[in-house]
């Protein structure tokens, strides 16, 4: 059964559990990597850091680095979420344009994507948007070589339409369905923003994000009611 | 002679590893060994148990706080002292009941770090 989250972007922080797990955002996702960022430029400062060992700092420096910039940058794509166009758009032509941004991400994953013919009324850039992250998640658990293949259909609903995403990765939501919450992340350890991307989304079409939590058919249904 | 001390660390982000080495080797007689999981730390652990133990509690395979778990349900690593090394600003780990474990905040201050060793060590 679809599993109803609780509305994170306009619900006040208040919860017991809501700063818990702020606190632990903040500890994993951003102390650690700034603590990383500091201690290693100053072991980098050291003559006596040489070769191997300097690279393997200097690495480590640029991935915290890095991090933090996917961070800020998702942050940034879920906060200029703020209005929407819709219009007639081709859920082919949304997810194949999707797939190809996914693809060119993950190079040594084989993508496939099946999404019918059919038209819905939404913004297109934010339904591509919206599948971008869905297929992001099935990707990047794909690993190297591996063949990852995502099935969109959908269905007539009064009013709108459903758009259901089924691919065969790992789904944490399936134990935890509080992962749709902004910054609650599964065993990955993203930043934990995909999933209210496409809540976010979805409520600007007058809509909602379902995570269909069936063991034997797990997958994410995007309601567009505008 | 004096046989030197061993301490384990357990951490996968080498810049932590080196850090606490380099902290580490001020004290002449204390010999460093690391570990990048959990499983290797715990191998290492029972293999040779070390004077003193720091650990992640963000380990890739497993959390700090099982490996903690299994070093104290283990008789060879039970009595092993473990100073927890870690950002979290609210660690999810109960330590208050247990006179061997010890929490380190990052960032480490070196003062700090020198003091819990020194304590730690001189334990009979």
């Amino acid at each position: 059964m679809p599993l109803e989250p609780t509305d994170h972007a306009t619900t006040p922080i208040e919860s017991a559990r809501d700063l818990a797990e702020l606190r632990r955002f903040c500890s994993h996702s951003l102390r650690e990597p700034i603590h990383t960022i500091a201690i290693g430029l100053d072991l980098l400062d050291a003559d006596d850091i040489v070769g191997e060992q300097r690279e393997v700092i200097d690495r480590q420096v640029r991935d915290s680095v890095a991090g933090l910039e996917r961070m800020a940058t998702r942050l940034s794509d879920y906060l200029r979420l703020e209005t929407t166009d819709p219009t007639e758009v081709r859920v082919g032509d949304a997810a194949a344009a999707a797939a190809r941004t996914v693809a060119a991400r993950y190079p040594a994953v084989s993508l496939g994507v099946d999404a019918p013919d059919v038209s819905i009324v939404a913004d297109p850039m934010l339904l591509c948007s919206a599948f971008v992250e869905l297929f992001d998640n099935a990707a990047r658990h794909g690993g190297e070589g591996s063949i990852c293949h995502v099935d969109v259909t959908v269905t007539a609903e009064d009013p709108g339409h459903v758009v259901r995403v089924r691919d065969r990765g790992p789904h944490d939501w399936l134990d935890d369905p509080s992962l749709v919450e902004l910054f609650r992340h599964g065993r990955d350890g993203g930043p934990g923003v995909g999933l209210s991307i496409c809540r976010r989304i979805t409520e600007l079409h007058e809509g909602s994000l379902r995570l269909v939590a069936d063991h034997a058919d797990p997958h994410v249904e995007l309601v567009f009611a505008s | 002679m004096t046989l030197p001390r061993t301490a384990l660390v357990i951490d996968d982000n080498p810049v932590n590893v080196l850090l606490l080495e380099r902290l580490l080797t001020a004290r002449s007689d204390l010999e460093t060994t690391s570990a990048s999981s959990g499983t290797e730390g715990l191998d290492l652990a029972r293999d040779n148990p070390p004077d003193l133990l720091f650990l992640d509690l963000h380990l890739p395979d497993m959390s700090g706080k099982d490996v903690l778990a299994a070093m104290r349900a283990d008789a060879s690593t039970a009595h092993v002292p473990v100073v927890i090394v870690t950002a979290d600003l609210d660690p999810d780990i109960a330590i208050d009941d247990d006179p061997l474990t010890h929490l380190l905040p990052k960032p480490i201050d070196a003062d700090r770090l020198v003091r819990v060793v020194d304590a730690t060590l001189s334990r009979p």
